[in-house]
């Protein structure tokens, strides 16, 4: 399995692309690396951050792989693609080029329920309408603890610079 | 002619200020709806503490009181709140399993600045006593709100705006 490296705050974690389930997002995924920007922590979703793509890294994948619960377990990294007419108005709160469409990266570091099950994200509901795509392409090989923490400080702190990029193994 | 009066002309008010963004809110306390929860917030008034953009519930923050501030649910069938709204909250030790916002206990007062919101913890939706609602200067409030998701937590001050006369 093809790896990547996610570095924030200068903590590092290693992910393991799904390759097996769904290769052509992980193909599509692996092309536009490396990525970075300012994540962003979730409103709804928990215990996530978000990378946004930019410009000529905008991803626009259709769906692949078996139908998800809509539930998510520590370390999982998600493909997240909203078309511009799937939320009401718009996300103030991003830069212009995301308030209404939205691609990224969506990296769950912690557990994302007491019981396991991932609060609603009514932004996210709608996922049969093919208004949007959500695809688990990889998850974090024992997500470190210091990793998980600069997440969680997104929320306290503000915004942080992640960086992904092929983790190239050796020969 | 008092029963023809504006209610909100006759609420106690609270001003709800982010001190360093030099911006506030006002909103009236449901005294009628939640009386026993408006006393008791009025009486603890003012306090300055950090508010903290919420993660599970939508377009909310949430300041974290002391946690001996223990009362009773009053007025709590709110799980869909309007913007403006206002509410308290506390879930007792070990109500969840791990520590949500590092805290295995919490008594909390929550603040709605936009539609798409529900109070919700790790297990889902919660039910949540609504004790005020914002009746001026929601809008500029609620644009300096979203934007604790870019700068993270502010200072927040709530206070009694003591009526003149």
């Amino acid at each position: 399995m093809r790896q990547l490296l996610f570095e924030l705050g200068g903590t590092r974690a290693v992910a393991e692309m799904h390759d097996d389930v769904v290769p052509k997002t992980c193909d599509a995924v692996w092309n536009v690396l490396p990525v970075e920007g300012m994540a962003i922590h979730a409103n709804w979703s928990s215990r996530e951050i978000m990378l946004h793509l930019h410009g000529e890294k905008i991803l626009r994948l259709p769906p692949e792989g078996p139908a998800r619960r809509g539930t998510t377990a520590p370390g999982d990294i998600v493909y997240f693609w909203r078309s511009p007419q799937m939320s009401r108005g718009k996300q103030l709160a991003y830069s212009s080029e995301f308030q209404r469409e939205l691609s990224e990266l969506a990296i769950f570091y912690g557990d994302p329920a007491g019981g396991g099950l991932a609060a609603d994200d009514p932004a996210r509901s709608g996922r049969d309408s093919n208004l949007q795509v959500a695809t688990l392409f990889a998850t974090f090989i024992d997500i470190p603890k210091e990793f998980a923490q600069k997440c969680e400080e997104i929320r306290h702190n503000g915004l942080q610079r992640l960086v992904v990029t092929r983790l190239e193994r050796s020969r | 002619m008092s029963d023809q009066l504006d209610p909100h002309v006759l609420s106690r008010k609270i001003r709800i200020s982010f001190p360093d963004d030099g911006v506030s809110a006002v909103a009236d306390l449901l005294d009628a709806d939640c009386p026993n929860t408006c006393e008791a917030i009025w009486h603890l008034l003012p306090v300055r503490v950090k508010a903290i953009h919420d993660i599970w519930s939508g377009h909310q923050l949430l300041v974290h009181l002391d946690n001996t501030f223990v009362l009773p649910p009053e007025n709590v069938l709110t799980y869909l709140p309007l913007p403006g709204d206002i509410f308290y909250y506390y879930r007792p030790p070990n109500y969840f399993r791990g520590s949500p916002y590092g805290r295995s206990e919490s008594a909390e007062i929550g603040i709605v600045y936009d539609r798409d919101t529900r109070p919700q913890g790790p297990r889902g939706p919660e039910a949540v006593s609504l004790f005020a609602n914002i009746s001026s200067s929601l809008e500029g409030f609620a644009r300096a709100c979203e934007d604790m998701i870019y700068r993270g937590q502010k200072d927040l001050l709530i206070e009694k705006l003591e009526r003149a006369g």
